[in-house]
């Protein structure tokens, strides 16, 4: 009976023990960075700098490649609700695909802050941090209009069509560029953010229409795919192009006089409010804006000094 | 004759159950209910006539704007703009007067007196695109719009009105030498102020002589 006793007793010190280990005040908090393609080095960069701003707050972090797919995304959520992780920075793969995933997370009470991307809800992310891609394109499409001198025949490719980026960036460019009668588009096609899918794209297009005067493409990936493309043909000289992000080469050929302007976008500012939004929430913050857009800037061959690739100098 | 009675109420409760369960609407109902939820039109052209109009009177001039910003940037950027999100681009309402010294197909120049220098400076009469107004307003608060086409749309009203109906009149009038008031908005780039390309986008326009 004592020896029994004994054994309980023990046993019952090891449960304490093990209860105080896993106390939440000695636990590090984690937080989970899930990004639709480390296959582009705009999001690498993205996931890059919401992991390093997190573990700057004191958070273990860990980046969840999602490839383009919903599914595989779907199947991230899920492991980071069950290991427990306390917020999640997301770059979504799909504007409506994704609703599901952030709703389960929600359900799961841990916090999906958006970053760049947008997701068709204003209920399931706790906040969204979003490139204002919409005025950007305007930007774009005014200088575009201006060196174009309102006339000639452009094309536009298309990034993901699921993803709300590519439409903000379709409709603001058409909503300055559609004043213009003499300016005509003969061609729109997409090209999924992906750059040897737009030199593809472009090289069809030019053998049905050779007489363009400008692309303008959804991405800075595209832009180079595009410019390949005329530099092939032979048209580089005689073809503007315009690109979107202000990724590391484009923001070199516009250095160069290749590439026409491109709108830049801020990653760094975006992961990093991510991040600090997710602390502060995890820290009792809940009064948080549904979403936020972060200015997109022209960057051209005038201004290009006040520029480096992802940011300003 | 048990068994048809039972087989016609199962019948009935299905068919109960599936009317109730499903409904059919037509497509461009929905789209029309969801076009709905926020009347851009209607709200821009409040704003304008209600809530913008009545802040011209209070306006900062360019030239106190220009000092102020010289001498000290983080003040003058926190008391005279505005921007609903996150950036280096700011906003700012102001008032100018100026001397029309050149009249181009997408712009005006005007020659404008500061304390004791004249600034050449640009009044948009074509591309009234952008954020400007809206922002530079004061009167849009990016938490009352979860959808950001919504904030787009505001933008894009105000614009048009410009465009539509304060240039029209203003094109066919101004000539060379004139003198005229213009209250508008400028964009400014908080980290790389260029004061030389500073471009006035018009919200009333008079010309004075």
């Amino acid at each position: 009976m004592k020896k029994s006793l004994s054994y309980f007793l023990l046993l019952l010190s090891c449960c304490f023990i093990q209860c105080k280990s896993k106390s939440p005040a000695d636990k590090k908090h984690k937080i989970a960075i899930v990004v639709s393609t480390l296959n582009n080095p705009w999001f690498v960069f993205l996931a890059n700098t919401a992991a390093e701003k997190a573990k700057a707050l004191g958070y273990d972090a860990k980046i969840f490649d999602s490839q383009n797919n919903t599914a595989l995304e779907s199947d991230h959520f899920e492991n980071i609700i069950v290991a427990g992780f306390d917020a999640i920075l997301f770059n979504s793969t799909d504007a409506d695909g994704s609703i599901a995933n952030v709703l389960k997370a929600k359900a799961a009470g841990v916090p999906v802050f958006c970053m760049d991307r947008e997701i068709n809800s204003n209920n399931a992310a706790t906040s969204q941090i979003l490139s204002d891609s919409y005025s950007g394109s305007v930007a774009i499409a005014k200088y575009f209009t201006q060196q174009l001198n309102k006339k000639g025949n452009y094309v536009e490719i298309l990034g993901i069509v699921g993803d709300n980026n590519t439409w903000a960036r379709s409709k603001g460019f058409h909503s300055v560029v559609d004043n213009y009668p003499d300016l005509k588009m003969v061609a729109q096609q997409s090209a999924d953010f992906d750059r040897n899918k737009a030199m593809e794209v472009m090289e069809s297009i030019l053998q049905a229409h050779p007489n363009i005067e400008a692309v303008f493409c959804g991405n800075d990936g595209m832009a180079m795919g595009a410019y390949q493309a005329l530099v092939s043909s032979g048209k580089a000289d005689k073809v503007k192009v315009f690109g979107f992000d202000g990724a590391e080469d484009v923001i070199t050929a516009i250095n160069e006089n290749k590439v026409a302007a491109t709108g830049m976008q801020f990653p760094k500012v975006m992961a990093e409010t991510a991040a600090q939004f997710a602390d502060e929430y995890i820290k009792g913050r809940r009064d948080f804006p549904q979403k936020i857009p972060v200015a997109v800037e022209l960057v051209t061959f005038k201004n290009i000094q006040d520029y480096i690739a992802y940011g300003k100098k | 004759m048990n068994r048809y009675v039972k087989y016609l109420l199962l019948t009935v409760v299905i068919g109960l159950l599936a009317y109730k369960s499903v409904y059919v609407k037509k497509l461009s109902k929905m789209t029309v209910a969801t076009d709905e939820k926020f009347d851009a039109v209607t709200f821009s052209k409040k704003l304008w006539e209600e809530r913008l109009s009545a802040k011209f009177g209070s306006t900062v001039q360019l030239a106190t704007f220009i000092k102020a910003a010289q001498s000290n940037p983080a003040d003058a950027f926190s008391k005279y703009t505005n921007a609903i999100g996150i950036g280096n681009y700011r906003y700012a309402l102001l008032k100018v007067e100026g001397i029309v010294t050149d009249i181009n197909e997408d712009d005006i120049t005007l020659q404008v007196k500061l304390d004791d220098s004249l600034m050449a400076v640009k009044l948009a009469t074509e591309f009234i695109y952008g954020n400007a107004i809206r922002d530079a307003s004061g009167l849009v608060d990016v938490k009352d719009f979860p959808n950001t086409m919504d904030l787009n749309n505001i933008s894009e009203e105000l614009n048009k009105m410009v465009r539509k109906t304060v240039l029209p009149p203003f094109k066919a009038a101004v000539k060379k030498g004139d003198k005229i008031l213009v209250t508008g908005a400028i964009e400014i780039h908080k980290e790389h102020i260029k004061w030389n390309e500073l471009e006035i986008i018009p919200v009333q326009l008079q010309i004075v002589q």
